[in-house]
């Protein structure tokens, strides 16, 4: 329904700290320009939606919040402190407060279920406990995603898609991170499972009072699981409002990406070409 | 004028390519062995990685200096015999292996069997975001993947390379006692002559050099793979062909280093 100018954007800011804060982010790789100055801020204990076109840059941008790539400028800053400059140590420590779903779940197929969630669990500091009070937290992480505890010993390879995403997200969850970050969590799961981790995400969101911030394009799994969306088009925020408002923005990029219309300001051609290396 | 300047064009674009490559190289190497230094030492990944190259190898690298051993003994009876210098193959099997054929073999055999498997390893994890994954959880790649692997490369290959010097000069001992008649005793006795201390150290210096090499350039290949299963397979292949020059170009290095006349 609004299309976010910088005044409007100053005024939801002053609202709430946000927890997330990104101003004039830039990415390129080349000439090809993929991020083109992003201004965004995500509120705290909310749940926001980024949606765009493939190859607009929408990992890429999670990516450069995580700190796995470097961008080329603008600020990234957590609670109002920018994790660009900060010393690896210290951005270890805030990594610590992250939670990470991969769009293919990324879990290590070289241990068990059991040990990717314990993983999770050690390196956000909790392997003061022995192992076996571990090992119960580790299972109860995955009776909170739907998964009984004979799958623990089984190998990621063992299990369907939908099962490694739900790992995934018990892995992410572990150490109950106050900020949780969702890669296409949907994309290649059946419509009934896609409800189940949409159900999940918001289920978990709700009881870790966490932040989250979800990249889709899967519009059914935007409007489910987001309080508030942002549209990623040309490098750029060029929308963001209430996710309830998102079938019917009032504004005619978003509107063609949203109800797929092959009519409209989005070339058809700008949607086939990816960011470099999948980002 | 374009046909002309190409030539060099290319040539300065294959060395800055070639500076760049080294560069990146010994930055990747420096970070890797800088991770020894801090912790956690993570010392369960060492001891699976040290069972991998290092144990799992053995049987390779076995047959490997038993069989060079063997036809050393063989080749150099045919040609010595011409000059009645028989009794001088003891000296060439013990020499040539300690020297050369135990770390040299034992490093190719390595190169391929554990480089390219490095490189895949951790190629699949780079094109599945498992080391995205490890830094969103907090965990230095580089310290967690490549360390433990260059700790264990080190340790590992003068382990295979002792055994290979022994078996590989068994080998010889085989032939020459088998096939061609010579007294054992007189056998060990000019083997034993012709072993120092100084050739087996300086080998089982190189082989700490090549295991280094060769889990650097896995290590190195499989994190930057890229474009799917086509890239990792790049990757391994890269790193066996790789390494198996830089083994061959260290070991003229490190010969001329210790050359003593």
């Amino acid at each position: 329904m609004m299309t976010v100018s910088p005044s409007s954007r100053q005024d939801m800011m002053t609202d709430q700290q946000p927890r997330l804060r990104i101003r004039g982010l830039k990415k390129s790789f080349g000439d090809r320009t993929i991020l083109n100055g992003i201004d965004l801020d995500i509120p705290a204990g909310k749940s926001t939606v980024i949606i765009g076109g493939s190859g607009n840059g929408k990992s890429l941008l999670l990516r450069c919040i995580l700190g796995l790539i470097e961008p080329d400028e603008g600020i990234i800053e957590i609670d109002g402190e920018n994790i660009l400059e900060t010393s690896r140590s210290r951005r270890e420590t805030l990594l610590k407060r992250i939670g990470m779903l991969f769009q293919n779940a990324a879990l290590f197929d070289s241990m068990s279920v059991l040990d990717n969630i314990l993983f999770g669990l050690r390196a956000k500091g909790k392997n003061r406990k022995n192992r076996a009070e571990q090992e119960q937290e580790a299972l109860h992480l995955l009776s909170q995603v739907g998964l009984g505890a004979h799958v623990a010993p089984l190998n990621p390879a063992e299990l369907s898609g939908g099962m490694q995403k739900r790992v995934g997200l018990a892995r992410a969850l572990a150490g109950q991170p106050d900020i949780l970050f969702f890669d296409e969590p949907t994309t290649g799961l059946d419509p009934i499972m896609s409800a189940v981790i949409d159900g999940l995400i918001s289920d978990c969101v709700t009881w870790l009072g966490s932040t989250a911030l979800t990249i889709t394009h899967d519009m059914t799994s935007a409007t489910r699981i987001g309080d508030h969306a942002a549209m990623l088009y040309g490098g750029k925020i060029i929308w963001q409002g209430p996710a309830s408002t998102l079938m019917d923005s009032g504004n005619p990029i978003v509107d063609q990406f949203t109800h797929g219309r092959r009519e409209g300001p989005i070339p058809t051609s700008s949607m086939t070409a990816g960011s470099p290396a999948g980002h | 004028m374009r046909a002309l300047t190409l030539p060099f064009i290319l040539l300065g674009r294959g060395v800055l390519g070639g500076l760049h490559h080294a560069g990146a190289l010994s930055l990747f190497a420096l970070r890797g062995l800088a991770g020894a230094l801090r912790l956690p030492l993570y010392g369960q990944i060492v001891l699976s990685c040290l069972i991998e190259i290092g144990f799992l190898s053995l049987p390779v690298v076995a047959l490997t200096a038993i069989f060079s051993g063997a036809v050393i003994a063989l080749q150099s009876y045919s040609g010595f015999s011409h000059f009645h210098a028989q009794n001088a193959v003891g000296s060439i099997v013990v020499m040539s292996i300690t020297k050369e054929l135990g770390p040299v073999l034992a490093g190719l055999m390595v190169a391929g069997r554990i480089g390219a498997a490095i490189a895949a390893q951790i190629g699949a994890m780079r094109v599945t975001d498992q080391i995205d994954a490890l830094s969103t959880l907090a965990t230095d790649p580089i310290k967690y993947l490549v360390t433990p692997r260059l700790i264990a490369g080190i340790l590992a290959l003068p382990f295979l390379v002792l055994i290979a010097d022994i078996l590989g000069v068994a080998g010889g001992f085989i032939v020459a006692v088998g096939k061609l008649g010579f007294s054992p005793a007189l056998y060990i006795h000019t083997t034993y002559a012709s072993l120092h201390s100084h050739d087996v150290l300086v080998g089982l210096l190189k082989a700490a050099v090549f295991g280094f090499l060769i889990t650097l350039l896995g290590c190195y290949e499989g994190y930057h793979s890229r474009g799917g299963a086509e890239g990792v397979g790049r990757s391994a292949t890269a790193t066996v062909v790789a390494s198996s020059i830089l083994i061959l170009a260290f070991d003229y290095l490190l010969t001329d280093l210790f050359f003593t006349a």
